[in-house]
């Protein structure tokens, strides 16, 4: 990318530092994380659905790991258009750019108008 | 912490934050476009399960399970990321099996059961 001595692909880390983190972890020394984001949350957002009756712990927690994968899929696909841009600053209209050239982020369309 | 209304619950903005400043450590995202990107999560989360959930009443089952996620993802054209999340099943059951481990031996002193038991014979051996 013109005028940037180091590509956006070397500045994205992986998430290869994930640690664990079991919910029926009562040891509170050590909190490691395998996601970032709070299960209970996500569990909880996922049984709003009025259709779902049950989703195993597992299955929230590939969810949860999901989610942070779109947020970093998303993100660096604005960034891409942050960068086409010339400017240091991620805005809205990066999203839509994502948004528009992304197959699977189509389902997004009406999101980001709210 | 402030009451929301359950529509209106969405991962919390500093675990966002900082996935972000993780991922690009010296770009700048604008305040309005974390907000659009938090939505984005809650569409992307209520998306996956619905179809997951779909997949799994087609199966009869009762209980979404990480296969159902899995096809859910492909489904939705999310295929990549499957590789990464089954990976995370594979650690968390690795992490399980560590601490068992690991509390095992701390009670016994890293030593295997067998030998102590033995030890044990010994000692009363010993006494009697």
């Amino acid at each position: 990318m013109a005028g940037m001595e180091n590509s956006s692909e070397e500045q994205i880390s992986s998430v290869d530092d994930v640690v664990v983190d079991d919910n029926t972890n009562t040891e509170s020394e050590k909190t490691e994380r395998i996601v970032k984001l709070p299960l209970s949350r996500i569990k909880h957002m996922v049984k709003l659905d009025p259709d779902v009756t049950l989703a195993s712990q597992d299955a929230v927690l590939m969810i949860a790991k999901a989610t942070e994968l779109f947020i970093q899929d998303l993100t660096k696909e604005a960034y891409t258009s942050t960068v086409h841009s010339k400017r240091k600053t991620v805005q809205r209209k990066d999203l839509d750019v994502a948004v528009d050239n992304v197959d699977y982020f189509a389902f997004l369309d009406g999101t980001l108008d709210t | 912490m402030a009451e929301r209304e359950d529509d209106e619950l969405s991962i919390p903005r500093a675990a966002l934050n900082k996935m972000i400043k993780e991922l690009l450590p010296n770009i700048r995202v604008a305040n309005d476009s974390r907000d659009l990107v938090l939505n984005c999560c809650t569409e992307f989360i209520h998306l996956v399960s619905s179809e997951a959930n779909e997949i799994c009443v087609k199966q009869q089952k009762k209980t979404i399970s990480p296969e159902h996620v899995l096809i859910a993802l492909e489904n939705l054209g999310f295929g990549s990321y499957k590789a990464e999340a089954q990976a995370v099943l594979q650690q968390t059951k690795a992490f399980a099996l560590k601490k068992r481990k690991a509390s095992t031996k701390l009670e016994n002193l890293g030593i295997p059961e067998e030998e102590l038991f033995r030890q044990q014979q010994e000692l009363f051996a010993k006494v009697g």
